[in-house]
C-alpha cells in the first residue's frame, strides 16, 4: 500500500503551483462542473454518490413502508407494483429498507473516513512536520498497524468493542488510518521544504500557523481524493464486517447484514440477497469514479 | 544479497514483537471473563478462580506477556476455550485450507491482472482497453461477500456445475479461488496499465522501437520486466489484504480456514484462537513481504542491495 501512496504523493507535486487560486470557491466550483460534463465516468460516479447521500439523508421520509414491519402473509414476493422490489423472508418491504439501510451506510462511511482524516492528519502532519524522533515512532506505529492484514485489524477492533454500528465506525475509521497517514507525511514534507514555507519561517509565524496556513492548504488535492476513496472503503468493510454478523446486527436493514440474511432463500428468492448487494457496489463504484474523477481534476499531468 | 535477506529478516523481528503486544493487549480488553465462560454461569467462585490460576490469568499482566512470547516460541499459544483443544492444532489443521486459497487467489489475480493491464495499455483507447477498465473497476468496487454469492447463484444454483460449498476436490475451489482473485485482478490490472504506459514513453522503448523491432518484442522484452516491477510490490502488499479477504471468502463458501475460524472465534469470545490466528496471519504476510523484497533484486538490476 505504501508504495501506491507514496505515488499519489508524487503524481499530485505538479499540481500545488495552480493550486492556491483552485481553492477560491466559486471558481473552482464552476471549473469542476466543466471538467466532470466532459468526464463521463466522473459524471456517473457523481450521480451514483449523488442518489446515494439523497437516500442517505430524506429517504426514510420516502420509503413507501416501514422497514422494520413484519407482514407474514407477504413473505419473499418478488418485485411488485406494490413492493418496487420485493419482500424479505419476513414480509419487510425490500426498498424500504434499502433506503434505511443508505442511512445506516453513509453515516458509517462519513464517520469513519472523517476519523481517518483526522487522525491521518494529526499523525500525518506531526511526522512531517517536525520529523526526527516524532517521524520514527509514528511511522513505526504505523508500520505495525499495516502488518495486520486486511481487515483483520478491523475485527479485532469489534472484538474488543462488541459488534455494532459504532464499532464498525471506530474498526473502519482505524483502518484507514495508515493510508492517509502516509499521503499527509509525504506532502507535508514535500511542501515544507518550499520558498513560501520558508518566508513565513523568516517573518516569525508560528509553526502551528504554518502548517495549518501554508502547509496543509497547500496538500488539499491528494487529501480529498484520499477521502473520497475512503468513504467507499469505509461503506464496503462496515458492510463486510456486518455480512460476517459482527457489525450492525439484525434486525436493523444494512446491506451486509441484509445479503447475509437473504443467502438462506438464494433458490427460491435470490432477490432477497441479490439487491442490497447491488446497492453496495453501485455506491463503492460512485465514490471510486468520483474518487478516480477527482484525482484527474485536481492533478492533470495524469492520463 | 544474503546479508541484504537476512538484514530484512531482522528488520521484522521488532514490528512481530509489537503486532504481538497489540494482539495480547487487545485480548486482554475483550468484555468478559474467560474463567467464568468455561466455568459455566453456575459454577461457584472458588471453580473460577481455580480456572483462572490454571489459565495463568491472576498473574500481571507483564508476566502473561512474557509467558505468551515464551509460547509462541515453542508453538505452545494456549488452549482455545471453545474447542478445547490446543490452538496450535487448531491452526496447523485450518493452515493448508488457508494457504491453498490464498495461493491460488493470489495466481488467478497475476494472471488475469497481468494479462488485462498489458492488453490495456498495448491498445490504449481502444475497445479492449475500455472494456479492461471497466472490468478492474468493477472488480475492485464489488464486495466480496456478493460476488460470492453471485458465483453461488450462477454456478451451483442455475448452471448446477460446481458444489456451493465445502472443502475437498478441485471443484470446491474454484469459486472461493475466483472471488478472491478477481478482486485482486481489478487492482493488479489498474497498476499494470498505467505502469505499462509510463514504461512505453521512456527513451530506451522509443529505441527499440526506432531499431525495427517488431512491436510485440518491445512490448514483452523490454517494456513489460520494468513495467511489472510495481506490480511485484502490489502483489505482495495485496497479499495482506488477500488474506484479510480470505475471511469473506472463506465464510461465503464454509471454507475451513484460518480466517474464517478466526471470525467464529471472535462470536465465541474464544481468544486464545483470536491471538494465535492473528500472530500467524501476520506472520505469513511479515514473510511475503520480505519475499517480494527480495523478488526484486532478481528483476530489477538497477536495485543493488549494500
Amino acid at each position: 500500500m505504501g508504495k501506491a501512496v507514496d505515488q499519489m504523493g508524487h503524481a499530485a507535486a505538479s499540481r500545488e503551483q495552480s493550486g492556491a487560486q483552485k481553492t477560491k470557491g466559486q471558481w473552482w466550483l464552476a471549473e469542476f462542473l466543466r471538467y466532470i460534463t466532459r468526464n463521463t465516468s466522473a459524471l456517473i460516479g457523481l450521480v451514483l454518490v449523488g442518489a446515494f447521500i439523497v437516500a442517505g439523508t430524506v429517504g426514510i421520509y420516502l420509503a413507501p413502508f416501514d422497514p422494520h414491519a413484519v407482514n407474514l402473509l407477504e413473505r419473499l414476493e418478488p418485485p411488485s407494483a406494490e413492493h418496487l422490489l420485493g419482500t424479505d423472508e419476513l414480509g419487510r418491504d425490500i426498498l424500504s429498507r434499502i433506503l434505511y439501510g443508505a442511512r445506516i451506510s453513509l453515516m458509517i462511511g462519513l464517520m469513519a473516513a472523517g476519523l481517518s482524516l483526522g487522525i491521518g492528519l494529526i499523525l500525518g502532519s506531526i511526522a512531517g512536520f517536525y520529523g526526527g524522533w516524532w517521524d520514527t515512532v509514528i511511522m513505526r506505529a504505523i508500520d505495525v498497524l499495516l502488518s495486520f492484514p486486511g481487515i483483520l485489524l478491523a475485527i479485532m477492533v469489534i472484538a474488543i468493542a462488541g459488534p455494532g454500528a459504532n464499532s464498525v465506525i471506530l474498526a473502519a475509521g482505524i483502518f484507514g488510518v495508515p493510508a492517509m497517514s502516509r499521503v499527509v507525511r509525504g506532502e507535508v514534507l514535500r511542501i515544507k521544504e518550499r520558498e513560501f514555507v520558508q518566508s513565513a519561517q523568516a517573518l516569525g509565524m508560528g509553526n502551528l500557523h504554518i502548517l495549518v496556513k501554508y502547509i496543509l492548504a497547500n496538500s488539499l488535492p491528494p487529501v480529498i481524493v484520499m477521502t473520497t476513496l475512503n468513504i467507499g472503503t469505509a461503506i464496503l468493510t462496515g458492510a463486510a464486517l456486518s455480512f460476517l454478523g459482527l457489525g450492525v446486527q439484525p434486525p436493523d436493514a444494512e446491506w451486509g447484514a441484509m445479503v447475509s440474511q437473504g443467502r438462506d432463500f438464494i433458490r427460491t428468492a435470490p432477490h432477497v440477497t441479490m439487491i442490497p448487494g447491488l446497492a453496495v457496489f453501485l455506491v463503492v463504484l460512485g465514490f471510486n469514479l468520483l474518487g478516480d474523477g477527482l484525482r484527474d481534476f485536481l492533478d492533470p499531468r495524469t492520463d | 544479497m544474503q546479508r541484504y535477506i537476512l538484514r530484512r529478516i531482522l528488520q521484522m523481528v521488532p514490528v512481530l514483537f509489537a503486532v504481538s503486544f497489540l494482539v495480547f493487549i487487545s485480548v486482554r480488553l475483550l468484555p468478559g471473563d474467560p474463567a467464568r465462560m468455561i466455568a459455566g454461569l453456575e459454577a461457584s467462585e472458588e471453580v473460577v478462580q481455580q480456572i483462572r490460576h490454571e489459565l495463568g490469568l491472576d498473574q500481571p499482566l507483564l508476566i502473561q506477556y512474557v509467558r505468551f512470547l515464551g509460547g509462541i516460541l515453542t508453538g505452545d499459544l494456549g488452549t482455545s476455550l471453545y474447542f478445547n483443544t490446543p490452538v496450535y492444532e487448531e491452526l496447523a489443521i485450518r493452515l493448508p485450507a488457508t494457504l491453498q486459497l490464498a495461493l491460488v487467489g493470489t495466481a488467478l489475480a497475476v494472471v488475469i491482472g497481468v494479462l488485462g493491464g498489458v492488453l490495456s495499455a498495448m491498445y490504449r483507447g481502444k475497445w479492449i482497453d475500455q472494456l479492461a477498465i471497466v472490468l478492474s473497476l468493477a472488480g475492485v468496487s464489488m464486495p466480496t461477500f456478493w460476488l460470492g454469492i453471485l458465483f453461488i447463484q450462477f454456478f451451483s444454483v442455475q448452471l448446477g456445475w460446481l458444489p456451493s460449498s465445502g472443502y475437498g476436490t478441485w471443484k470446491h475451489l474454484v469459486m472461493p479461488a475466483l472471488t478472491l482473485g478477481l478482486y485482486g485482478a481489478g487492482r493488479i490490472a489498474r497498476l499494470t496499465r498505467s505502469s505499462m504506459l509510463e514504461v512505453l514513453t521512456a527513451d530506451y522503448v522509443r529505441t527499440a522501437h526506432a531499431k525495427g523491432l517488431h512491436p510485440r518484442a518491445v512490448v514483452f522484452k523490454h517494456a513489460f520486466l520494468s513495467a511489472v516491477i510495481p506490480v511485484v510490490t502490489v502483489t505482495g502488499l495485496e497479499f495482506g489484504s488477500f488474506l484479510g479477504k480470505a475471511v469473506i471468502s472463506e465464510s461465503v463458501f464454509a471454507w475451513p480456514g484460518i480466517a474464517r475460524l478466526i471470525v467464529d472465534a471472535v462470536l465465541h469470545r474464544d481468544f486464545p484462537i483470536i491471538q494465535g490466528g492473528v500472530l500467524w496471519l501476520a506472520l505469513m504476510f511479515a514473510g511475503i513481504n520480505v519475499l517480494v523484497d527480495v523478488l526484486y533484486g532478481y528483476l530489477d538490476p538497477r536495485i543493488r542491495y549494500t
